[in-house]
């Protein structure tokens, strides 16, 4: 089974080819058939009119001699020059067969006696020669109508005999076809009937046969036939050749806007497609590829970065477990230096690999469970239970805990989302606070029965972009790694699972305090 | 030559510190920019090993205190930023050299000594003072051709008088620059180890290199014969 091309312009070309095609071929069909049937329609008429001229003189000239009471046929039947001029062959018979007349072309040939009445019944008849041509027959009752006797010409009661008109203004009949030899018998002898062709006791019908060769007709259709299939050939290459020309140049856009997407790389990503010399078909095109552009780009330069800083986090420990690996290594030592080294490596092993949690902890799309599974979470055990965690670090840096939390505030969430959220933000708080500061929580009413969880610990000095970049990735306030404890990623975490659990987080750094707000916790 | 070491990180600190000692360098070290800042200040450190992130004051502000206040000391600047932006920063506000995180110990090492010698105005690690040479590059010694065994002290003792080849250096500056903040020696050691290089760097039938300048120091300089 053939597939479609897969080439626009293919698919144009052939489709447009195709159509061109057909409709051309459908049209020298119909010319055709038009012209056939306009002349075989001539030929028709022609030999209606031949057949009609041919019942009249026989009727006139069977009449005359019926009447005269000489029903005979001695040869002479008058039959006008004019019907023997004309293209077309004819035959003429008794009922019973015998033949009365015959034209001079169809010499020794019998036309085909058809079935006939007194209308014209015109059909197509493989001529003698065996060619096709067309037919007429008709069968007439010659002689005066019985019905109409009365009517007769006066004359012709009188016994006057009118010569045929015909006959009269006809040429010599010695020399008219059809006269030139006696009628044929039906047994085929040429003789004249004479008596022989009287009918016993009544008028015969007598049968005529007028056809017509289509031979020039068929010439003609031919001929038609070679210059349509000619022309049909010679139109429809040129078409495609139109076509070709046209689909290509109007293609020729899409080409350009392929090449330059083929130049786009990671490298040129800043790049961007010309809107204005765009085709308007184009245009939305265009503009989602700029969009899609740009957004790869962001997501490009947000991987990179992210990279970077990931990269930058681990150089430090790494480069303290090469320094402390090399040094150690560098002469022999004694045991307590190694054992030193040792410890120190281990200690920084422990810190890259937080680090590394934390970074697949952020490149994991956060889980969240389904609505049914969201529970009724006490926030003030919650963080109760997130502070003890971090006691022994709060107590060595001063630190306490003010919780002003009703106990019985229950807000419907996933709790265990929640809980790692707090629990980053308490390490955070006691980590970055103000040493021998207090760590505040509370929770403030939020809007449409929510609740807003604030944590809040002192923070004297912070860059002014903390609030602004306190979210990032590895951005820290304190710039040095000295921490082992952080790599700065909590709030960025933290971010991540309110936006899994369709809250919304802020800092605030206001008069020496470091405030994050989660707002929309609903309650129960 | 002394050396200070200001790196908030510890066990790169400790590593770096341990290693320059080991080669024999006087190494004083500080935890965070500020102390660093206020040790190196006036301090006539060789060379400082400035970490750039450092918690309150960071690298490049410990650096540009020290240039606006007309320290002269060469500054090798460690840091685990790679893009050029802040070496550059770094190298304009008056850093002689700089070092990416990971770095090889032993790279870190040689481009200290550099700057040393380059301290000195001493191109290369070849120094020759009549027939005692001195290669400050694997401290190896050679006097009238023979190579001689020196112990840690000795040689750098050795190295530092060279770099001052012609001067008289005073016990106190050999103090400074040969025993850190760590040593309890007292200043006799000085003398004593003065003594012990004298006896190495003699050759027969050779000048002595090394002389004493009563009530000044100590002068390494060849006397023609």
């Amino acid at each position: 089974m053939m597939s479609a091309p897969r080439s626009l312009r293919a698919r144009l070309v052939a489709g447009t080819i195709a159509g061109i095609t057909l409709f051309l071929a459908a049209d020298g069909v119909l010319v055709y058939v038009l012209v056939k049937n306009r002349l075989v329609a001539e030929v028709d008429r022609s030999l209606e009119s031949i057949a009609k001229s041919l019942v009249a003189t026989v009727n006139i000239e069977l009449g005359r001699r019926l009447r005269d009471g000489a029903w005979r046929v001695d040869g002479d039947l008058g039959i006008p020059a004019t019907a023997h001029e004309v293209d077309a062959l004819f035959q003429c018979w008794f009922e019973d067969g015998t033949e009365i007349v015959r034209s001079v072309d169809l010499g020794n040939l019998e036309l085909p006696r058809l079935p006939a009445g007194a209308e014209t019944a015109i059909q197509s008849i493989e001529m003698p020669d065996g060619s096709p041509g067309r037919a007429v027959s008709l069968s007439i009752l010659p002689g005066p109508d019985p019905a109409r006797e009365t009517d007769r010409p006066r004359r012709a009661r009188d016994g006057e005999r009118p010569p045929p008109r015909r006959l009269r203004e006809g040429v010599d009949p010695e020399r008219r076809p059809g006269v030139d030899r006696p009628p044929r018998r039906p047994d085929g002898e040429r003789r004249p009937l004479g008596p022989r062709a009287r009918l016993g006791g009544g008028r015969q019908r007598v049968e005529i046969v007028a056809a017509r060769d289509l031979g020039t007709v068929e010439t003609t259709l031919r001929d038609l036939r070679s210059v349509l299939l000619i022309t049909w050939l010679a139109a429809s290459a040129g078409c495609a050749a139109i076509v070709w020309g046209v689909v290509a140049l109007g293609l020729r856009p899409v080409g350009r806007l392929r090449s330059q997407l083929s130049k786009v790389d990671e490298r040129r990503l800043d790049h961007r497609f010309e809107v204005d010399r765009a085709p308007s078909e184009l245009v939305p095109v265009v503009d989602q590829l700029n969009a899609f552009l740009a957004r790869i780009q962001e997501a490009f330069s947000r991987e990179q970065t992210f990279a970077a800083h990931a990269a930058h986090e681990l150089r430090t420990p790494l480069a303290g477990l090469r320094s402390t690996l090399e040094v150690t290594a560098s002469r022999p030592r004694e045991a307590e230096e190694y054992r030193e080294a040792i410890g120190d490596c281990l200690a920084i092993t422990i810190q890259m690999q937080s680090v590394v949690e934390a970074l697949l902890e952020l490149a994991r799309p956060v889980r969240t469970d389904t609505d049914g599974a969201k529970t009724g979470v006490s926030l003030a055990s919650l963080v109760t239970t997130a502070w003890g965690s971090f006691a022994t670090e709060a107590a060595s840096r001063k630190m306490h805990l003010v919780s002003s939390i009703d106990a019985a505030l229950r807000v419907r969430t996933d709790e265990r989302l929640l809980t790692r959220i707090v629990t980053n933000l308490i390490a955070n708080a006691i980590s970055h606070g103000d040493a021998e500061s207090d760590i505040r929580v509370e929770a403030q009413p939020g809007v449409d029965g929510t609740v807003d969880l604030i944590v809040m610990n002192g923070l004297a000095n912070a860059p002014d972009e903390i609030a602004e970049r306190a979210f990032d990735a590895f951005w820290r306030a304190e710039t040095s790694r000295t921490s082992r404890a952080h790599a700065g990623l909590g709030l960025a975490i933290c971010k991540r699972i309110a936006n899994a659990l369709e809250l919304d987080i802020t800092v605030e750094h206001e008069a020496g305090h470091f405030k994050v707000r989660l707002r929309g916790l609903p309650t129960l | 030559m002394r050396v200070l070491v200001v790196e908030d990180y510890d066990s790169i600190r400790k590593s770096v510190v341990k290693a320059l000692r080991e080669d024999g360098l006087s190494v004083d070290e500080a935890a965070d920019g500020a102390t660093g800042y206020a040790m190196a200040h006036g301090a006539g450190y060789d060379v400082i090993v400035l970490d750039l992130m450092l918690p309150g004051l960071d690298g490049l502000e410990v650096l540009r205190r020290l240039r606006e206040d007309g320290e002269s000391c060469h500054v090798l600047l460690l840091t685990a930023l790679d893009a050029v932006d802040d070496r550059v920063r770094g190298l304009d506000l008056g850093a002689d050299d700089y070092l990416v995180k990971p770095f090889a110990m032993d790279e870190l090492v040689a481009r200290v000594r550099a700057l040393v010698r380059r301290a000195y105005a001493k191109k290369t690690p070849a120094i020759t003072i009549g027939h005692v040479e001195i290669c400050t590059s694997d401290h190896t010694v050679t006097v009238a051709g023979e190579p001689v065994e020196l112990t840690a002290r000795e040689y750098a003792l050795l190295e530092y008088l060279a770099l001052r080849v012609g001067e008289v250096v005073t016990r106190a500056e050999i103090w400074q620059h040969i025993y850190d903040d760590q040593s309890t020696a007292t200043s006799n050691v000085v003398d004593v180890y003065v003594g012990y290089l004298r006896k190495k760097l003699d050759a027969p039938g050779k000048p002595r290199i090394l002389h004493t300048r009563r009530g000044e120091g100590y002068i390494l300089r060849e006397e023609s014969a």
